[in-house]
C-alpha cells in the first residue's frame, strides 16, 4: 500500500516539519504499520517557478517553435523556445530555470534552439509528474490565474510529496488498505481529528465545472437495472448505481498525480474515479457499460462447467467450476472480485455505465485469483475481508466525484441488495485473562478507554475477578474475531514498548539436547580433527544428479519424492542420499580451483513409503563423509602429505565409529554404481548395513568434473545411534609381562585380509591380547598369486609369565590356522 | 696384556721403560683431550685411555707381573696418570658443554620463521555455529531443545496453526508440496502442536526446535527457498507477553551480550495473538547506527507472540486455563549478519572461498 502524504492530509493533519515527520513515522512502526520504504516523489526537483507569459512571438529560423518572454517575479525575466501552443498572454504556467532540476533528475541548461538561447523551459503536467499519457505530454499545464509569479511550483502544486510503502499484515490489510483506513489510524496515534473525504479544491490548476450539487438525470436506477444474488454465502450484498453522459476524458492533473503517486496508471475519468475510490475508502468499484448488460440484469452467481469469459487483459479464459461470476441472462460478464469481462468494457462509446460496488467472500475471491493466476488491486482488497457497510457509500462518493469532474450524470436511485445482513460483532473479554495475557496492570475502564481510541466501542460490565469488557466491533475491523483480538488492541493502543519483561515465576528445570543432536555433535569431533570442513546443503537436487551418478533406473535413491511445485530444475526431487550434493559442493570448489578438499555432512534424508506419498516420509539422519587429495597442513613444506586414498577415508569411518562406541563393525566388498567396483565396501555391524564406503567412480567423478579420485562414505546416523555402546570399562593394570612375536603369513592374493585377521584371533586364543598387521608385501620375494602378511602378536596370561613354549605352542596354532585357508609362514 | 708385554724393550725390566711408556702414554692422552671437540670424540677417549682394554687399565692390572721393588712405584705413577685423565676428561666434559652453544648448537639452529607443522582441523559451518549458539544459550535458560520433522502434513503445518484453507496468511508463506495435503514445512511451528501433545506432565511446556524450514517464493540475497528456524515455546498457567519480553531479553543479553536491548512492534501471525515483531539493539554499533542496522539502531530478528487459543486447543490445553508465548527466529540471518555474508546462497553452495575466511 502506497500512501501519499499530501493526500493523507485530506483526512488527518500530517506534519510539515522533517523532525515531527519522522516522528510520525516511528510511532506508525510501533504501532505495527511497517514502512517498507519511504519515496520522496520530488528529490533533488529544483528552480521550477510559476511564470506569467508576457509574449509571444514566432521564432524567427522555425515555423514551429515559439519564443515566449515570461515574468517570474522575483526571480527575473526569462525568454525560453517553446514547440507547444496551448497557452495565452498572461496565463501562469511553470517554469524551470536553467540550472533547476525536474522531478524526474532531468537537469536543464540554457540551450541554444536554431539560433535563440532558450533560458530554461515551460513544463508540461508528465516533466512535473503530474500524469501519463499524450493529454500530459503535449502540453504545458496552465496554473490558476491567482499564483503569484515566482512561486515554487513544487510546494504549490503539492509534488513536494513523500510516499510511504507500508507492508501491511494481513489484519492490517483489512482495514489499513485504504487512504482513509490509514488516516484514522494515524488519527488514533496522534489525537487527530479525522476529516471525511472532500471533493478536491482543484483552484490551482482551474476550477471545476460544478461543485459538490450533484446533478442527478431524470430516470429510475431501479428500473433500468436490477441485481439478483444467486450465493449470498459468497456474496452478501451488492450494491449498484447508474450513470448517464459519461464522459471518457482524461481526469484533472491532481486526480492523475495521486493516482500516480499510489502506483496505479490514470486512464480515464470514469476508471480513475473508480480507482480513487477504491483508494480513498478501500471499496473497489468495477464499471460495466449498462448498454452490453443484457435486460440490464446482473445476477451473482457460481460458475458452471465449461463457461468461458473474455477478461479485461484480452485472454479467453476457462472458468473454474463454483468460482464466483457476474453474469448477465447471456452469461458471464466478470469474475466478481477479480477482473471484468472484455465485452461489458466501458470504451469510448459507452454512454451509461452501471457502477458495480459488492462485498464478496474472502476466501471466494482468494481461490479464483489463486486458480487463474490473476492478482489485482481488488482482489487484494476482497482477499483481506472488507466491509460490507463501504458498498453504498462508495457509490455515493463516486458520484460526487464524476459529477464534480463532469465524468458522468448519477441516474437517480440505488440498487442495494443485501443478502446476509452484518451487524457490529459482540465480543466479551474477561479483564483478569485479558491482565494475563497482557501481563500490564490495567483495570477494566482503562482498558476500555484504550479501546475506544481505536474506534471499538467498549463496556465494563462487573467488577474485580468478574470484570468483563463487552466489546462491539465496527464492521470495518473483521480481522477481530475474539477476545485474544481485543487483547491485542489493548497492547497496540497501550503502547508494546511500556510493556515491562519479567521472567516466569517457578523452578527452571535442568534442560537438554534431543539424543540425534548429541549423536551429530559428538560425530563431528573426530571428523573436525581430521580437518573435515563441514558443509550445509539443500535437502533437494535436480533428477539429473541421478544420471550423472550413473544410478540405474530402478536404483533405490531414484525413488525420491518429488517436488510438485517447484521454483527451479534445483527442487526437483526430495535427496534420499547425501552423496549428490555433497559431490556437487565438491565440483563447485574444484571448478574454483580448489582440488584438495575434506568435506563432511549430517542432514536427514527423505524415504517414501510409496510414490507420490500417501503419508509422511521417513527421514533417517546420515553423515556423508568426501575427501579428495592431500589434508590441508599448516607446515607441507617439509614433510608432504601423500593424497587421501580408499584407506584414508576407511580411517575416517573406523575412527567415527570409534568416537560412537561401535565395536565390531566389518567392511564387506559391495558394487555400487556410482562407485570404483573393486574399491567399495559396506560397513556392516551383526548383518544390518551401517553405510557404505568407496571410490567415486571414474566416470562419476568426471561427470562432476573432479579433477582427482574421490573418497565417499554414508553412513546412517539413525543406525549408529542405536547401536552406539557404553564406553569400555577399565579392567585393570596387566600383572603380568606380554610376549611379543611377529608372523609374516604368506596367503593367496585375493584372500580378504580380514579373514586371516579373524582366523588369527580365533586361533590365538584367550592369550592373544593384541593382533597387529604391520606390513603387506607382495613380490618378487613372494611366489605370484601370492601376498605376505605381516602381524605382531602380544600374548599375555593374565596370571603368569608366559613361557617361550607357550607362546611357540600358540604362534604354531595361528599358523595352522592360516594354513587351512591356504596360507603359511613365510621363510 | 699381550700388548704390554711387547712393549717392554728387549723383555727385560728396564724399569724406565715402563715409565716412559707411562709418560708417552699421559702426553698423548692430554693432547687429544685438549684437542676433542665433543662429547662423543671424549668418550672414545675415555674408552681408549681408561676403558677395560684401554693401555693403563691392562698395566694396572699386570701390576702383580712386575718385580715386587718395583710394584709400589709403578702402581702409584698408574694410578696418578689414571687420575688425572679422568680429571683431565672430566674438565674438557664441562668445558665442551658450557662451550656447546658456540660450536655444536650453533651447526644445529633452524628457520624459527617457517611455519609450523600441524593437521588444520576442519571447521563448523558458520550457519551450524550460529545453530549451536542459539541451542546453548537456550538449554542454558532451562528450554528442552526437540527435534521435529520436515516434511509435514498440511494439517500440523497450516490448520493446526490457526491457518485455514484460503485464510490470506497462506500468501505470507507459500509452500512447496510433495503429496496430497503434504508439504515441506514452511515453519518450524509444527513442532509446538507435536509436542504440546505428547507433553507428560502438561505443564509447563519450554521447549526450543532450530530445523529447516522451506517456502516458495523470493530466492535472492535474503531469501533461499530452504532456510532454518528456532522455534521456542512457552506455555503455563499465567505466561502473558511481559514474560515473552523477558525471555526475549535474556536470550538475546545471552546470545548478542549483555548491553543488548529489545522492543516489541504489533504485528501479525496468525498463530499467535497478540502478535509480535522483535527488535534487537545493533550488536555491532550498540545502537548508534550502522550498515548492518541500516542506520536505525535496531535489527529485527523473530516474530513473536502469544499462543493463539486455537492453536493451544489443537496443542490439546484449555486456553482458559493456560497462555502461552512463543517465537521463531531465522537462523540464516543471524548467520549471514554475524559473519557479514552477503548473499544467503553463498551458505548452501559451501564455497572454500567463503568458508576458509570464516
Amino acid at each position: 500500500m502506497r500512501v501519499s502524504l499530501e493526500w493523507l492530509s485530506e483526512y488527518v493533519d500530517v506534519p510539515n516539519d522533517v523532525s515531527a515527520r519522522r516522528e510520525l513515522f516511528a510511532r506508525m512502526e510501533m504501532a505495527g504499520l511497517a514502512i517498507e520504504a519511504i519515496h520522496d516523489l520530488t528529490a533533488g526537483a529544483a528552480g521550477i517557478w510559476a511564470g506569467r507569459v508576457r509574449s509571444i512571438e514566432p521564432h524567427p529560423q522555425a515555423a514551429h517553435l515559439q519564443l515566449v518572454e515570461l515574468d517570474l517575479g522575483p526571480h527575473g525575466r526569462n525568454r525560453v523556445v517553446s514547440g507547444a501552443s496551448n497557452y495565452r498572454v498572461g496565463q501562469m504556467v511553470p517554469v524551470v530555470v536553467p540550472g533547476g532540476r525536474l522531478p524526474g533528475g532531468e537537469i536543464i541548461k540554457a540551450t541554444e534552439v536554431r539560433g535563440v538561447v532558450s533560458a530554461g523551459m515551460m513544463c508540461s503536467p508528465a516533466e512535473l509528474g503530474m500524469g501519463e499519457g499524450p493529454e500530459a505530454r503535449e502540453g504545458i499545464l496552465i496554473l490558476a490565474a491567482d499564483v503569484a509569479p515566482g512561486a515554487d511550483c513544487l510546494s504549490l502544486l503539492g509534488l513536494c510529496d513523500q510516499v510511504l510503502e507500508l507492508d501491511l499484515t494481513p489484519n492490517y490489510a483489512v482495514f489499513c488498505q485504504s487512504m482513509l483506513g490509514v488516516a484514522r489510524e494515524v488519527a488514533a496515534l496522534t489525537g487527530g481529528t479525522l476529516r471525511e473525504p472532500a471533493v478536491y479544491p482543484d483552484e490551482l490548476t482551474g476550477p471545476l465545472s460544478s461543485a459538490r450539487q450533484r446533478k442527478v438525470a431524470a430516470g429510475d436506477a431501479a428500473r433500468l437495472a436490477s441485481v439478483e444474488i444467486a450465493d449470498p454465502e459468497l456474496c452478501p450484498r451488492y450494491s449498484g448505481a447508474l450513470f448517464a453522459d459519461i464522459a471518457v476524458d482524461r481526469a484533472p492533473w491532481w486526480m492523475q498525480r495521486r493516482l500516480i503517486a499510489a502506483g496505479m496508471r490514470p486512464i480515464n475519468k470514469i476508471v480513475d474515479v473508480t480507482n480513487y475510490v477504491m483508494l480513498e475508502l478501500g471499496q473497489p468499484l468495477h464499471a460495466f457499460d449498462l448498454d452490453e448488460l443484457v435486460e440490464g440484469r446482473v445476477i451473482v452467481r457460481r460458475a458452471t462447467a465449461g463457461e468461458r469469459l473474455g477478461t479485461l487483459d484480452g485472454v479467453e479464459r476457462d472458468l473454474p467450476e463454483g468460482a464466483l461470476l457476474i453474469a448477465d441472462p447471456s452469461g458471464p460478464i466478470a469474475l466478481a472480485g477479480v477482473m471484468g469481462g472484455a465485452h461489458s468494457e466501458v470504451t469510448a462509446e459507452t454512454r451509461r455505465v452501471f457502477l458495480e460496488s459488492a462485498s464478496f467472500a474472502r476466501t471466494s475471491v482468494r481461490r479464483t485469483s489463486r486458480r487463474l493466476g490473476l492478482r489485482s488491486e481488488a482482489s487484494s482488497r476482497f482477499e483481506k475481508g472488507l466491509d460490507p457497510a463501504l458498498t453504498v457509500r462508495a457509490l455515493e462518493r463516486a458520484s460526487e466525484l464524476l459529477a464534480a469532474l463532469g465524468g458522468g450524470t448519477r441516474i437517480e436511485g440505488v440498487i442495494d441488495v443485501v443478502a446476509r445482513p452484518v451487524a457490529p460483532l459482540k465480543v466479551a473479554a474477561e479483564v483478569p485473562y485479558l491482565r494475563t495475557l497482557l501481563g500490564v496492570d490495567l483495570d477494566g475502564a482503562e482498558m476500555a478507554a484504550l479501546l475506544e481510541r481505536l474506534g471499538i466501542g467498549a463496556e465494563v460490565v462487573g467488577d474485580g475477578a468478574t470484570e468483563v469488557i463487552q466489546a462491539v466491533v465496527p464492521t470495518r475491523r473483521l480481522d477481530i474475531e475474539g477476545r485474544a483480538d481485543l487483547g491485542e488492541e489493548i497492547a497496540r493502543a497501550y503502547g508494546y514498548d511500556r510493556i515491562e519483561a519479567a521472567l516466569p515465576d517457578g523452578p527452571m528445570p535442568a534442560a537438554s539436547l534431543p539424543a540425534s543432536r548429541v549423536a551429530v555433535l559428538r560425530g563431528q569431533r573426530p571428523l573436525l580433527a581430521a580437518g573435515l570442513h563441514e558443509m550445509v546443503t539443500f535437502a533437494y537436487h535436480s533428477r539429473a544428479e541421478f544420471d550423472r551418478l550413473r544410478l540405474p533406473a530402478d536404483h533405490p535413491w531414484r525413488r525420491a519424492i518429488e517436488i510438485i511445485n517447484p521454483m527451479s530444475d534445483e527442487q526437483g526431487v526430495l535427496r534420499t542420499s547425501l552423496v549428490p550434493n555433497l559431490v556437487k559442493v565438491a565440483s563447485h570448489n574444484a571448478g574454483h580451483g580448489v582440488l584438495d578438499q575434506r568435506l563432511f555432512e549430517f542432514g536427514r534424508v527423505y524415504l517414501p513409503s510409496a510414490l507420490p506419498p500417501k503419508e509422511l516420509p521417513e527421514e533417517p539422519l546420515r553423515c556423508a563423509l568426501l575427501v579428495m587429495g592431500r589434508p590441508e597442513v599448516a607446515g607441507g613444506w617439509q614433510r608432504p602429505e601423500p593424497p587421501a586414498d580408499f584407506y584414508t577415508l576407511k580411517g575416517l569411518v573406523e575412527r567415527l565409529l570409534d568416537e560412537m562406541a561401535i565395536w565390531g563393525a566389518s567392511f564387506r566388498p559391495v558394487k555400487l554404481p556410482l562407485a570404483h567396483p573393486g574399491r567399495t565396501a559396506s560397513i556392516e555391524l551383526a548383518g544390518e548395513q551401517l553405510g557404505w564406503l568407496g571410490e567415486l567412480h571414474p566416470e562419476v567423478a568426471g561427470a562432476y568434473d573432479l579433477p582427482q579420485r574421490a573418497y565417499v562414505a554414508e553412513i546412517d546416523w539413525d543406525k549408529i545411534m542405536v547401536n552406539s555402546t557404553q564406553p569400555p570399562v577399565f579392567g585393570g593394570l596387566p600383572r603380568f609381562p606380554a610376549v611379543e612375536r611377529d608372523l609374516a603369513l604368506v596367503v593367496p592374493r585375493d584372500l580378504p585380509a580380514a579373514d586371516v585377521m579373524a582366523a588369527v584371533r580365533e586361533a590365538g586364543g584367550p592369550l592373544l591380547e593384541q593382533v597387529e598387521l604391520f606390513d603387506v608385501y607382495e613380490g618378487q620375494q613372494i611366489a605370484p598369486g601370492q601376498r605376505s602378511l605381516a602381524f605382531g602378536l602380544r600374548l599375555r596370561a593374565p596370571d603368569r609369565t608366559l613361557t617361550d613354549e607357550t607362546a611357540d605352542q600358540v604362534c604354531g596354532q595361528v599358523v595352522a590356522a592360516v594354513a587351512k585357508l591356504g596360507g603359511h609362514l613365510r621363510s | 696384556m699381550v700388548d704390554w708385554l711387547i712393549c717392554r724393550p728387549g723383555g727385560g725390566m728396564g724399569e724406565c721403560a715402563v715409565e716412559t711408556q707411562l709418560m708417552e702414554l699421559q702426553a698423548e692422552a692430554r693432547s687429544a683431550i685438549a684437542l676433542a671437540e665433543c662429547v662423543a670424540a671424549l668418550q672414545e677417549l675415555e674408552v681408549k685411555y681408561l676403558g677395560r682394554r684401554a693401555r693403563l687399565t691392562t698395566m694396572l692390572r699386570s701390576l702383580g707381573q712386575m718385580p715386587a721393588e718395583d710394584r709400589p712405584r709403578l702402581g702409584q705413577l698408574a694410578n696418578e696418570v689414571r687420575r688425572e685423565l679422568e680429571s683431565l676428561l672430566e674438565a674438557r666434559r664441562e668445558q665442551l658443554a658450557s662451550g656447546r652453544a658456540e660450536s655444536e648448537l650453533v651447526r644445529e639452529q633452524l628457520d624459527v620463521t617457517l611455519p609450523g607443522i600441524a593437521a588444520k582441523p576442519g571447521k563448523v559451518h558458520p550457519l551450524m555455529r550460529v545453530w549451536r549458539d542459539v541451542e546453548e544459550t537456550f538449554v542454558s535458560m532451562g528450554f528442552e531443545v526437540v527435534d521435529g520433522r520436515e516434511v509435514e502434513t498440511d494439517f500440523f503445518n497450516f490448520e493446526a496453526l490457526n491457518v485455514p484453507q484460503d485464510h490470506p496468511a497462506r500468501d505470507m508463506q507459500d509452500s512447496f508440496y510433495v503429496g496430497e495435503d503434504i508439504v515441506l514445512r514452511t515453519q518450524t511451528s509444527p513442532v509446538q502442536i507435536r509436542t504440546m501433545r505428547q507433553m507428560t506432565p502438561r505443564t509447563p511446556v519450554r521447549l526450543v526446535h532450530p530445523g529447516r524450514v522451506f517456502r516458495r517464493g523470493d530466492d535472492d540475497m535474503t531469501h533461499s527457498p530452504m532456510f532454518h528456524q528456532v522455534e521456542c515455546l512457552y506455555v503455563d498457567k499465567g505466561i502473558g507477553l511481559t514474560h515473552l519480553k523477558g525471555v526475549l531479553l535474556a536470550f538475546a543479553r545471552g546470545f548478542f551480550g549483555p548491553e543488548t536491548q529489545v522492543r516489541m512492534r504489533p504485528s501479525y501471525f496468525p498463530f499467535t495473538e497478540p502478535s509480535a515483531e522483535v527488535d534487537v539493539s545493533c550488536p555491532w554499533c550498540h545502537g548508534s547506527g550502522c550498515r548492518i542496522c541500516r542506520g536505525t539502531g535496531w535489527i529485527e530478528i523473530l516474530g513473536a507472540g502469544m499462543v493463539h487459543p486455537n492453536v493451544l486447543r489443537y496443542g490439546g490445553y484449555d486456553p482458559d486455563l493456560v497462555t502461552g508465548f512463543a517465537f521463531g527466529m531465522g537462523l540464516d540471518r543471524l548467520a549471514q549478519m554475524r559473519y557479514g555474508i552477503d548473499h544467503v546462497r553463498l551458505m548452501f553452495v559451501n564455497d572454500f572461498r567463503m568458508l576458509r575466511q570464516i
